[in-house]
């Protein structure tokens, strides 16, 4: 082929690709207002279809899936973001966000319970719309009737090689028990000695709460330290269909980390989003929007497992009492530190 | 050519205003000529150079992106060139070349025993060879995991498996699966390549004296490019892959270089620099693959097939032969096949398998559950109409690039489209779906009228790109096969190249070119990296929603979902088969038939 006709073709080509998408681009903004809402919360689903039936000037539009790949794709999105809210567990991404100055505040006050006004931003500058705890200690009752009941516990010989825990870099919740386990010890640097003593006695990485929790089950590691609505699945599984020789039972060592869920805006949109994006954060914050926690079935969705923010809010059926002593871990300071911890734990814990 | 324009559907002059104001432009457009190549090299432009070319440019000017605030910089390398990463390349590198090579050498064993001979057992393995490409890692790793695991299956059976799951965990046990996993992709382009080949060759070996081994030995010879590209290929997955390496080495913490890849992806905030600086790294390996590969097929010719090429009679095998070679079969299959179907079953079918007790029942529960979730039947049918649709593109383009990539001459688009095919196979799916962001998403695209990030006309894109290296690799053995001088004879007596295409190349590869077709369809239904971060919003594919079931802790009904997913992949494999037995042309059939 002659490299004047190449060039050409390809032009022609190029056009054509461009032109034809165009068409069906033009069709992509319609009225209703359109938001696209990035979730990895199991029942983000049921708030938008309680949503979009209760009015018909905006329409909210379900991206879900996990949190890393949800923030990578909001990360690679860059300076032209194409989500209008933003819903996943853990609030160091937002507080990133708000610092970033990406987010739009909310313009209303929640009327969050007074575990919620604990957890939420002073500046209002995203939602909270629950909590879980990390990390719980999942053990079996029936082969270890004593659990490690605090962090010094774990290290005794009793328990060397029967502990295991998710790993930060694949599992997002684990950093705040990390970031936890510093602030309460006293430091970073208390912390990465502690999770060495830990490894000295033998502890146990997976890469998240699913691994970690059959490592449990099939007699590799005792006691688990995981997300706790998944170590109350598991109890929910086990007391469903009960098994002989393994009582899936919870322990808090130390003062377990509770972890927001965070529900924000993005300040880069067109005001018109933004506004229906504030309509659709104070419908789940409402009670029609909380009765969905109580609403769902707990056992094929396990995130309505979490306690709820907002004041009045009848929690799920089978969420347990809080633990007695906990802590609320300030994402500001501790979310910068993240990709440097995380490394840490891949060089000295997570390797041999 | 304006007339051609709006023929299709496309009005160019609306779109590109600026033309209307120059009529030495629309004049230019009256003499352009659009030609096959010229589309192709636009779309491989578009779909493949520029988002890779994008992704990787963030590891020196993070601010390219807005990933950062230096044009350039080299901070990105250091952890990449920290001596545990060193490490880990390492690692990745020993294990593709050894997956590779254990691949290749199986499929080839394989190719010849079911396609030339009559041991009994070929059968079983032509109707399993899908579900061998079907069967998702995750499931390969499970199912090794409850068999091997501490009061797994075989104690529970009684036997002593600690060493072997000492072994199973560690760089032994990642290799094996990854081999596994290798394997169906290696056979097809093997076999492909053996159907074309005939038996005149080893017929003159044995004519002139050449024993049955020295035979085999050039059939092998014969069969060098497609040996090489099935090793490329497996050694490219292989290095790219993470979640069973990463399954794998709980115990053993054999580290792997992807594993740098996705701390960076994961982390908050996001580093891309540095998970870009890693994918160079990884296409470093690649291109040593390719320099190998250059280096061993330099200055050979390879065409065997023409018109005159008769298929291969098949050798008959004594009682002993059939049952040895049958055993190795079925042996290879319980492997391969049995052991993610069994992973399969016992995490959506049996209650109480996997160490807890000594028994268990089997239940439908999770299957009948799963019937009305909002997981499985439109994202299904959404993901069959991406497949059949990305299948039939990326076959389409999978065609003129092996033509490039099985040319005799050694030419730079050969070399630019065998680096980009295997770059795009290197680059895990999530760092190619990064790419397609970074590209479509950009500001002066959008500014163009363009929004096409979001949309499925982008997904099908970007799974036909990330399909087209295997598929083109599937199709490269049988296009380095056929005799370019049939196509010249073709056209010296008056037919148009495309003509001459389908009626002289068109019957020598059809059966090829199904089953690259099936393949693609099948590997796109449950692709999920790319579908989890380019769905259309409110459009979620299947595999998304076997994710968020999995995510929320439903691993039975998520488990379910895929099995339920993959038996309607080889229902729709099963219909193309009969279609094209039933309905193509006799010419079409004759070569790659069994008989």
């Amino acid at each position: 082929m002659r490299l004047n006709s190449f060039k050409k073709g390809f032009a022609v080509a190029a056009s054509l690709v461009f032109a034809s998408v165009g068409l069906s681009a033009q069709a992509a903004h319609a009225a209703p207002i359109t938001i696209n809402l990035y979730e990895a919360i199991g029942y983000a689903a049921d708030e938008i279809k309680a949503f979009n039936a209760s009015q018909s000037t905006y329409q909210i539009v379900d991206v879900g899936g996990s949190t890393g790949p949800l923030l990578a794709k909001v990360a690679a999105e860059g300076s032209n973001p194409q989500w209008g809210l933003f819903w996943a567990d853990g609030d160091t991404w937002a507080a990133a966000a708000d610092t970033a100055g990406n987010l739009a505040p909310l313009n209303f006050k929640p009327n969050y319970s007074s575990l919620g006004k604990r957890l939420a931003p002073k500046n209002n500058s995203f939602a909270i719309t629950g909590s879980t705890v990390m990390v719980a200690g999942l053990y079996n009752a029936a082969t270890l009737p004593n659990p490690a009941k605090t962090l010094k516990a774990m290290l005794r010989p009793e328990y060397k090689g029967k502990i295991g825990m998710n790993d930060p870099n694949i599992s997002g919740p684990t950093y705040p028990f990390i970031a936890g386990l510093m602030n309460q010890l006293g430091g970073e640097e208390a912390g990465k000695n502690f999770l060495l003593q830990l490894k000295k006695n033998g502890l146990v990485v997976n890469d998240k709460n699913g691994p970690t929790i059959h490592a449990l089950e099939v007699g590799n590691i005792k006691e688990g330290l995981v997300q706790n609505t998944a170590a109350l699945a598991e109890i929910i599984k086990f007391t469903a269909n009960p098994v002989k020789g393994f009582t899936p039972k919870i322990v808090y060592p130390g003062r377990p980390t509770l972890m927001p869920s965070s529900l924000a805006i993005d300040g880069k949109r067109p005001a018109a989003e933004i506004a229906g994006a504030q309509e659709f954060v104070k419908f789940v914050l409402s009670p029609a929007g909380q009765s969905i926690l109580s609403s769902t079935d707990a056992t094929v969705n396990s995130d309505v497992l979490c306690y709820p923010s907002i004041a009045g809010t009848t929690p799920n059926k089978y969420v347990p009492a809080m633990p007695t002593a906990y802590q609320i871990i300030d994402p500001y300071t501790w979310g910068p530190l993240q990709s440097e911890v995380d490394a840490w734990f891949t060089a000295n814990i997570r390797s041999k | 050519m304006a007339s051609d324009l709006s023929d299709i559907g496309v009005d160019l002059q609306s779109r590109m205003p600026f033309l209307d104001d120059r009529g030495r432009a629309r004049r230019m457009i009256h003499k352009i000529r659009v030609t096959p190549m010229a589309v192709f090299w636009t779309l491989i432009a578009f779909i493949l150079v520029i988002p890779i070319l994008l992704f990787l440019s963030v590891a020196f000017s993070p601010r390219l992106m807005s990933q950062g605030h230096q044009w350039f910089t080299l901070a990105s390398f250091k952890p990449v060139f920290s001596g545990e990463y060193g490490l880990a390349l390492l690692h990745s590198l020993i294990l593709g070349v050894v997956a590779a090579v254990g691949a290749m050498t199986i499929a080839l064993s394989m190719a010849w025993l079911v396609l030339r001979t009559n041991t009994p057992a070929r059968i079983l393995w032509n109707t399993t060879i899908f579900a061998l490409f079907l069967a998702p890692s995750y499931l390969i790793a499970l199912g090794w995991q409850r068999l091997f695991e501490e009061r797994g299956v075989l104690e529970i059976m009684g036997f002593y498996v600690e060493p072997i799951r000492n072994l199973l965990y560690g760089p032994v046990g990642i290799c094996l699966v990854l081999m596994v996993k290798g394997i169906p992709f290696a056979y097809l382009v093997i076999a492909n390549a053996m159907r074309g080949l005939g038996e005149e060759f080893e017929q003159a070996v044995r004519v002139h004296g050449g024993s049955r081994f020295e035979a085999f030995k050039v059939m092998a010879s014969l069969l060098m490019p497609s040996l090489f590209s099935a090793m490329a290929i497996v050694f490219a997955e292989a290095i790219s892959d993470f979640g069973v390496a990463n399954t794998l080495s709980s115990v053993g913490h054999f580290s792997v270089a992807t594993y740098q890849l996705y701390q960076g992806i994961n982390s908050i905030p996001v580093n891309f620099p540095v998970s870009a600086a890693t994918s160079l790294t990884l296409l470093t390996l690649v291109i040593l693959a390719i320099l190998a590969q250059n280096r061993a097929l330099r200055g050979r010719s390879f065409r065997t097939l023409s018109g005159r090429t008769r298929p291969a009679t098949q050798t008959k095998l004594t009682f002993f032969g059939k049952f040895t070679t049958s055993t190795y079969i079925a042996l290879l299959l319980i492997i391969a096949l049995g052991i993610p179907v069994f992973g399969a079953v016992s995490a959506s079918m049996l209650q109480g398998l996997g160490g807890l007790h000594s028994h268990y029942s089997i239940n439908f529960g999770n299957y009948s559950r799963v019937l009305h979730s909002r997981f499985l039947r439109n994202p299904l049918i959404y993901s069959t109409e991406m497949s059949l649709i990305t299948a039939t593109l990326a076959v389409g383009l999978a065609a003129i690039a092996s033509k490039v990539l099985s040319s005799a001459r050694n030419s730079r688009s050969k070399r630019f489209v065998d680096f980009f095919l295997l770059a795009a196979v290197a680059l895990p799916g999530i760092v190619f779906a990064i790419g397609y962001i970074f590209t479509y998403n950009l500001k002066f695209i959008n500014d163009l009228g363009l929004h096409i990030y979001g949309t499925s006309f982008l997904l099908a894109l970007a799974y036909t790109a990330n399909a087209l290296p295997s598929t083109s690799r599937s199709l490269v053995g049988n296009m380095g096969q056929i005799q370019e001088s049939m196509m010249d004879a073709a056209r010296v007596h008056g037919s148009g190249a495309a003509k001459a295409w389908v009626d002289v190349t068109m019957p020598l590869i059809a059966r090829p070119l199904l089953i690259a077709w099936l393949l693609t369809f099948s590997g796109t239904l449950l692709e999920l990296p790319v579908s989890e971060l380019l769905y259309p919003p409110g459009s979620p594919p299947v595999a998304v929603g076997i994710e968020l079931s999995l995510a929320g802790f439903d691993f039975g009904g998520g488990t379910a979902i895929e099995v339920l997913s993959i038996l309607w992949a080889l229902v729709v494999v099963g219909i193309a088969f009969f279609l094209f037995n039933r309905f193509a042309p006799p010419g079409w059939k004759r070569l790659g038939n069994l008989r």
